[in-house]
């Protein structure tokens, strides 16, 4: 009898559930239900952030340098999901990944993992993702521009180059608001002093004025002949692309673009697109029209029940974007949330796996 | 007595009475007491419903291992009540309120009602249909809501009467041995399936999903775990388990009548949900309260997306309504201390229903036992049947004299 077979005769013995959920009930890691992982190590940084390492609960399948991983926690019971990007390098010898987490004042997650979470907390692990990563072959000429938390992609990409003996030449802009403020600052300062391919170029805008992509001309006069990779808050990106693109240089740029930031408003919200990942569709909704509505009308089959947020017949779980809830106005921003789409209209563009 | 002529709107019901300004106002108490409950949801709550789950799987196992001796009488009614146990809390606690949507705020993709599967043979969908979409939209409303009565009984005055209706303690009782295959069939709406508003294909394809989930559980309830005598087992958990989660009639306010088929859809928030709740009389407060065996299942509540022990509990603030019927102010619906004003959850009352309804289920199961003992084994009630199945499994022979194959079994 092979494993195929006590597969299929444990399915029966235990359905509608798995073998796994009383597997579970022995040890719960041992259910392959959820990737999960336990947090083994918190190291504070810089900065007002913590590295918090993670032990999977799986082996490692590896990761490329600036990615990011979804990771969720329960707080109050409640599952959040984030990505974070992975600042551990792919192939740490104990299999360890880690993150490294700036505190948001106000925010739900960020705050927990700085103050409240201690070795041995479970975590939920989602996919790899990112395509902010360095082009193979490498490039020969590098600018890093970063700003703030968004220095995370780009040290995992230093340290890569660093790793790969291709610290040739490159430059690295970032602001921080002091000395002092700088995540990873020790780390990326000392890599400076011993490597003379990189060159770290810090923006203290507690003291001077903020990054603007006119200061590349004094940071960096050959920016222009650069491979740059920008990382930041949403304004600094608005601004360098807008330069990049004028200088016609638009494909030399590689952005990680953050969660863009929503504000709760009254109304029936801003309408966008959605697309539907499981029926590959495309739908545009304008203001205050569900998800479910404008999906219909573009000839989409969603399941659908009550249409007023009883039944929940219609949920779907929200990959990307953020949704408003047309009763009550709250916007909900998504990391794998499930929303109803017959009260829920897309706050500006979303992903819902329907 | 007879039925009253169904119109479309009942202007003896008080509810009707009540202006927009006071359904408004009906809509405005229940958010509040929905944001109140949300508001403070938690980690206990979370605990709570993964203590539930866990306790239910051991159980289950338990009892399984336990009637692996069932042999022995003491071994045997042990594991066939824990197994009963298991099967309702299952059913009822963990399986109704996971599918309802009750605990989806955890945002646990394993506890979710889109992903939850029970252990009976109604397929998730197909209920998660009949129950959050018809019977939770439509609460109450005749002709609308087919678990008045599950299409089968006159629970209300206001159904027409047949003379069919003369057996229904007779059927009732059929149903309650066999309620997980009533429930199987539930969504299928025979009504509409009769009069033509169902497509055919929809109807087969319904029929194809209830015979994958039954194939399921048929195979596993009655096949495998079947090895030896546990046809007999098996029936007596399910009477437990149904006999506890089965009243048709629960949740009928005896003095508030339910609702004539009207149009309730389309009505906005506060004039659809609460307000259709109220005026088809639901009974929105608690009467077996906190008592995990009947998952709050006859609380015919409009909205019952939290969880069932968040707006049982201790009962804060249950929108009281009154409307005047001549001059005076009246509770709305329900008897007394038991309308919609607010009510103490009596745990005793909890502890003596359960009691009735489960020897109920005892005495079904009883029935049941000696039933298919009978007919089966050909032998009067009483005999040493599961000794004698066990034997036979224990030799290997493929068939005992006089003992049937498992397929007459599962049949």
């Amino acid at each position: 009898m092979g494993w195929q077979s006590a597969d299929r005769l444990g399915r029966v013995l235990t359905s509608p559930l798995l073998p796994d959920d009383y597997f579970a009930l022995l040890r719960p890691r041992w259910s392959a239900r959820e990737t999960t992982g336990t947090v083994v190590r918190l190291r504070r940084r810089r900065g007002d952030a913590v590295t918090v390492v993670i032990q999977p609960d799986f082996a490692w399948p590896g990761h490329v340098p600036g990615q990011y991983l979804r990771i969720g926690l329960e707080i109050d019971g409640i599952r959040h999901w984030r990505a974070y990007t992975i600042t551990s390098d792919p192939d740490h010898p104990g299999g360890v990944v880690s993150i490294t987490v700036k505190r948001t004042e106000g925010g739900r997650m960020s705050p927990v993992f700085a103050g409240q979470v201690q070795p041995g907390r479970r975590v939920f692990l989602g996919e790899v993702e990112g395509e902010f990563t360095l082009p193979e072959p490498l490039p020969g000429k590098v600018l890093f521009l970063s700003a703030g938390s968004g220095v995370t992609p780009i040290m995992s990409m230093v340290r890569e180059l660093q790793r790969r003996d291709a610290l040739d030449d490159v430059v690295h802009v970032h602001s921080a608001r002091t000395e002092n403020d700088m995540i990873f600052g020790t780390m990326l300062r000392r890599t400076a002093e011993r490597a003379p391919g990189y060159r770290l170029v810090e923006v203290h805008t507690a003291e001077v004025p903020r990054f603007s992509p006119d200061d590349l001309d004094r940071h960096c006069p050959d920016w222009r002949e650069r491979q740059a990779f920008l990382s930041g808050p949403r304004a600094m990106i608005d601004a360098v692309v807008a330069r990049f693109d004028a200088e016609g240089l638009a494909e030399r740029l590689h952005v990680e673009r953050f969660q863009p930031v929503i504000g709760i408003g009254g109304g029936d919200g801003a309408g966008g697109r959605v697309r539907f990942r499981v029926s590959d569709a495309e739908a545009a909704c304008g203001t205050g029209v569900s998800i479910l509505v404008g999906g219909e009308r573009a000839g989409v089959k969603l399941p659908f029940g009550c249409r007023m947020g009883i039944c929940r017949t219609c949920v779907g779980r929200l990959r990307d974007g953020a949704v408003r809830d047309l009763r009550t106005g709250a916007v909900e921003t998504a990391d794998g949330q499930m929303v109803r789409t017959c009260i829920s209209a897309p706050e500006g563009d979303v992903e819902i796996d329907l | 007595m007879p039925a009253r002529p169904a119109t479309p709107y009942d202007p003896a019901n008080p509810l009707y009475a009540l202006g927009e300004e006071q359904l408004a106002g009906i809509a405005r108490e229940f958010d509040a007491l929905h944001d109140e409950v949300f508001g403070d949801l938690g980690e206990v709550d979370a605990r709570y419903i993964r203590n539930m789950i866990t306790f239910h799987r051991r159980l289950a196992l338990l009892s399984r291992a336990v009637l692996l001796f069932s042999r022995y009488k003491p071994a045997w009614v042990l594991g066939a009540a824990g197994l009963g146990v298991a099967k309702v809390l299952e059913n009822m606690e963990i399986g109704h309120n996971v599918m309802h949507g009750q605990w989806d705020w955890m945002n646990d993709p394993t506890i979710h009602s889109s992903t939850w599967d029970w252990d009976t043979a109604s397929p998730a969908a197909a209920w998660k249909h009949s129950h959050n979409y018809v019977h939770h939209t439509y609460t109450n409303v005749i002709g609308k809501d087919n678990d008045v009565g599950y299409e089968i009984m006159r629970i209300d005055a206001r159904q027409p009467w047949k003379p069919a209706y003369l057996l229904q303690p007779f059927y009732n009782l059929l149903l309650t041995a066999f309620f997980e295959w009533g429930v199987a069939v539930h969504d299928l709406d025979f009504e509409k399936i009769r009069t033509g508003r169902k497509p055919k294909k929809q109807v087969w394809d319904e029929v194809k999903a209830i015979g994958v989930k039954a194939r399921r559980q048929v195979v596993k309830d009655y096949l495998v775990y079947a090895v030896r005598a546990a046809v007999q087992h098996r029936a007596a958990a399910q009477a437990v388990g149904f006999g506890a989660a089965h009243d048709p009639a629960a949740g009928i306010p005896r003095r508030c009548p339910a609702a004539q088929a009207r149009p309730v859809r389309g009505a906005g928030r506060g004039q659809g949900g609460e307000a259709a709740a109220a005026r088809g009389g639901a009974r929105v407060p608690v009467n077996p309260a906190r008592c995990p065996a009947t998952s709050g299942g006859d609380h015919r509540l409009p909205r019952p997306s939290g969880p069932r022990r968040r707006w049982e509990r201790d009962g804060p603030a249950l929108p009281v309504v009154r409307v005047p019927v001549n001059g005076e102010p009246v509770a709305a619906a329900g008897p007394p201390g038991a309308g919609l004003g607010r009510t103490a959850p009596s745990g005793k009352r909890c502890v003596m229903r359960s009691t009735i309804m489960c020897s109920f289920g005892v005495a079904v199961r009883f029935a049941v036992v000696a039933f298919a003992a009978g007919v089966l084994v050909g032998s009067a009630a009483g005999t040493d049947v599961p000794d004698r199945a066990h034997a036979c499994v224990s030799d290997s022979s493929p068939r005992c004299p006089g003992s049937p194959t498992p397929d007459v079994w599962t049949s």
